[in-house]
């Protein structure tokens, strides 16, 4: 006996129960769209999140704050420590700036050049600086997106050559002012540490211990390693030579946490939804067992004209396959639209759509097939066993 | 394996045990049928007809004895493939309610026993479209059971019994569900089998009239009941 005969045999049979069948089908088309689209949305949070998490907190480094601040002498020492690629300090103040609508507050950033792409976390200084150059020496500053462009309009507010004054508060507060060197590129706001670049004037940090702080202290010391393996014993390293106080944080820790997070997560909005493949798999095995009840004379019949019980059993699966591989496939089909044209805000500008990944695809196909063939096994096992005399008298 | 004992039925007993009621629906019935013989067994209701056809059939087993058909021993084999190919190459069954399945049209029904056997679908339509024709309902191909009389769906039955060229046809009681015009056209279409094909037939049937006409073997396990029931007929 042939596939194709087989599986015209079962098809005939679907056929002729429209009802049930279609019901099934819906039933496993609807258990599809729940459990791919939580998947998928699952994955895409996963996607989004890891290379956000990445992006703002400098996956392979590791962030020392706190206590009174790092000298050169501190950052000499972290550098020194086996594993450390490279060490840099970033010094943080508020400052006010006058715009057009008004005084808003802006961060003074007082970083070298060569260290801001890993920083804001973008690949180079050329995808920063949108016009000018990264020539931050004296009084020459960067400005973000935010201060040099309108938000609202676009409008250019400020330019390469133009000069930018800022209040710095505290108990020597003044008035300090800038020219402009370069004008950054829109980052999308909340990147390294907390600060957004695009609200933030970048300097040279001799500048800043001259003019804003004569104290040459930085709030932050970035450890940047070879292998993020070695964290765990470079952050001890660090804690045996950082100053009383400091805070030591680990963002490719937090990221694994944060990626465990949202794995469980997933798994969780996964078992959610599989709970619609389990009550469909409940129907086909409610369904299957009603049709060989209805079918038992049918049974018989064949069994006389010399089906084998083999054969009576992959009829009856093959109706499982057949419902569950054209729900699949609709559920699949309805998925994939939703995905393309259906999106969930996050993050303020970004929209979250469901990330129907090539595993995801094939979970969504594959489980209900199994499910539902593990549920008509049983029925179709007790059709492939019946006893052909009493089937045939059955009524 | 001779033709006069072509057909082998030795010693078979057939036990229904429920709870504490024992029916013994078979009691030690023995008898032998000769290649191409047409042989009609006769007997009351209850009297283990069906089942004995069933137990020559390979749908059924004795509580004891021995069944032998065409030199296979089929009481010893217990094999659900082997006793399925041997249902399905060397027995033709043929129902008193017919048997269809009724969403199948005539020759897709006629051409159920060849699925198995792996006939290629062109094949199977051409051997269920002769099998048609030797019954006489090729017109009615297309049609489904619900759309023929029962005198033709029992000729689609027969169609199907014969379609994978069979050694024995089991009929149980063929013509039980006819009006006695189609009882005719049926037996009319069993004797050609007989003749021209050669096919060995065993028949149940209550119909005297028909069976004593024929004039074939007939074969009476239950003497004392028969006796009493061809009493009644010659009264009549």
């Amino acid at each position: 006996m042939k596939l194709y005969d087989y599986a015209s045999l079962s098809f005939a049979s679907l056929k002729e129960r429209k009802g049930r069948t279609i019901g099934a089908i819906l039933g496993v088309m609807i258990a599809v769209i729940a459990l791919s689209l939580a998947l998928g949305i699952g994955q895409a949070f996963q996607n989004i999140f890891e290379e956000r998490l990445e992006r703002t907190f400098l996956a392979n480094s590791i962030l020392v704050t706190g206590g009174k601040g790092f000298t050169d002498a501190d950052l000499a020492y972290f550098g020194n420590i086996y594993g450390v690629r490279d060490v840099f300090g970033v010094a943080v103040r508020n400052v006010r700036i006058a715009q057009q609508k008004g005084e808003v507050t802006a961060t003074l950033i007082a970083i070298d050049p060569r260290w801001i792409p890993q920083f804001i976390g973008v690949n180079s200084l050329q995808d920063f600086i949108e016009e000018g150059t990264s020539d931050i020496k004296g009084l020459g500053v960067i400005v973000g997106n935010d201060l040099w462009k309108d938000p609202d309009t676009g409008t250019k507010i400020r330019d390469v050559g133009e000069i930018v004054t800022v209040s710095v508060a505290g108990r020597r507060a003044r008035e300090i002012t800038f020219y402009i060197v370069g004008l950054g590129a829109s980052t999308g706001g909340f990147r390294g540490m907390g600060a957004n670049p695009d609200n933030s004037i970048f300097m040279d940090p001799d500048a800043f211990f001259t003019y804003i702080t004569k104290r040459r202290v930085y709030n932050l010391a970035v450890v940047v390693v070879n292998n993020t393996e070695d964290v765990k014993y470079i952050i001890d390293e660090i804690r045996a030579v950082a100053p009383q106080g400091s805070r030591i944080f680990s963002p490719a820790a937090m990221i694994q946490q944060v990626s465990i997070f949202v794995t469980s997560l997933q798994t969780i909005l996964a078992l959610i939804s599989s709970v619609g493949i389990g009550v469909t798999a409940l129907w086909v095995f409610d369904s299957m067992t009603i049709s060989v009840v209805q079918r038992t004379k049918e049974i018989g019949i064949l069994k006389a004209i010399g089906y084998r019980s083999r054969d009576i059993l992959l009829l009856f699966l093959l109706e499982a396959i057949f419902i569950s591989l054209i729900g699949s496939i609709a559920g699949l089909t309805v998925s994939m639209i939703v995905s393309n044209f259906v999106g969930i805000p996050i993050f303020g500008s970004m929209v979250l759509k469901a990330d129907l990944t090539p595993t995801i695809i094939f979970l969504a196909v594959i489980l209900p097939i199994l499910t539902n063939v593990f549920a008509a096994f049983f029925p179709s096992r007790r059709a492939a066993n019946l006893n052909p005399v009493e089937a045939l008298r059955y009524e | 394996m001779s033709d006069k004992e072509f057909i082998l039925i030795e010693n078979v007993w057939k036990i229904y045990k429920m709870d504490t009621i024992v029916q013994e629906a078979l009691k030690g019935v023995s008898f032998t049928v000769k290649k191409g013989e047409f042989v009609s067994i006769m007997g009351p209701s209850g009297s283990g007809k069906s089942t004995l056809l069933n137990i020559i059939g390979g749908l059924d087993k004795p509580s004891k004895g021995y069944v032998e058909v065409a030199g296979l021993r089929i009481t010893e084999v217990s094999n659900d493939a082997e006793l399925s190919r041997y249902r399905n190459e060397m027995i033709g069954f043929v129902f008193q309610l017919f048997y269809l399945i009724p969403r199948y049209t005539a020759l897709q029904n006629v051409e159920l026993p060849l699925i198995p056997r792996g006939v290629p679908l062109s094949k199977r339509r051409e051997m269920a479209l002769k099998a048609l024709k030797i019954v006489g309902l090729e017109v009615k191909a297309n049609s489904k059971p619900n759309q023929m009389s029962g005198g033709e769906q029992q000729r689609v039955a027969i169609a199907r019994a014969i379609v994978g060229n069979p050694k024995v046809i089991l009929a149980d009681e063929p013509t039980g569900n006819l009006d006695s015009k189609s009882s005719e056209v049926i037996m009319e279409v069993f004797k050609k089998l007989n003749k021209e094909l050669g096919v060995t037939i065993i028949m149940v049937t209550h119909n005297l009239e028909l069976r004593l006409s024929d004039g074939k073997v007939i074969k009476i396990y239950n003497k004392e009941e028969y006796e009493e029931l061809l009493e009644t007929f010659i009264k009549r």
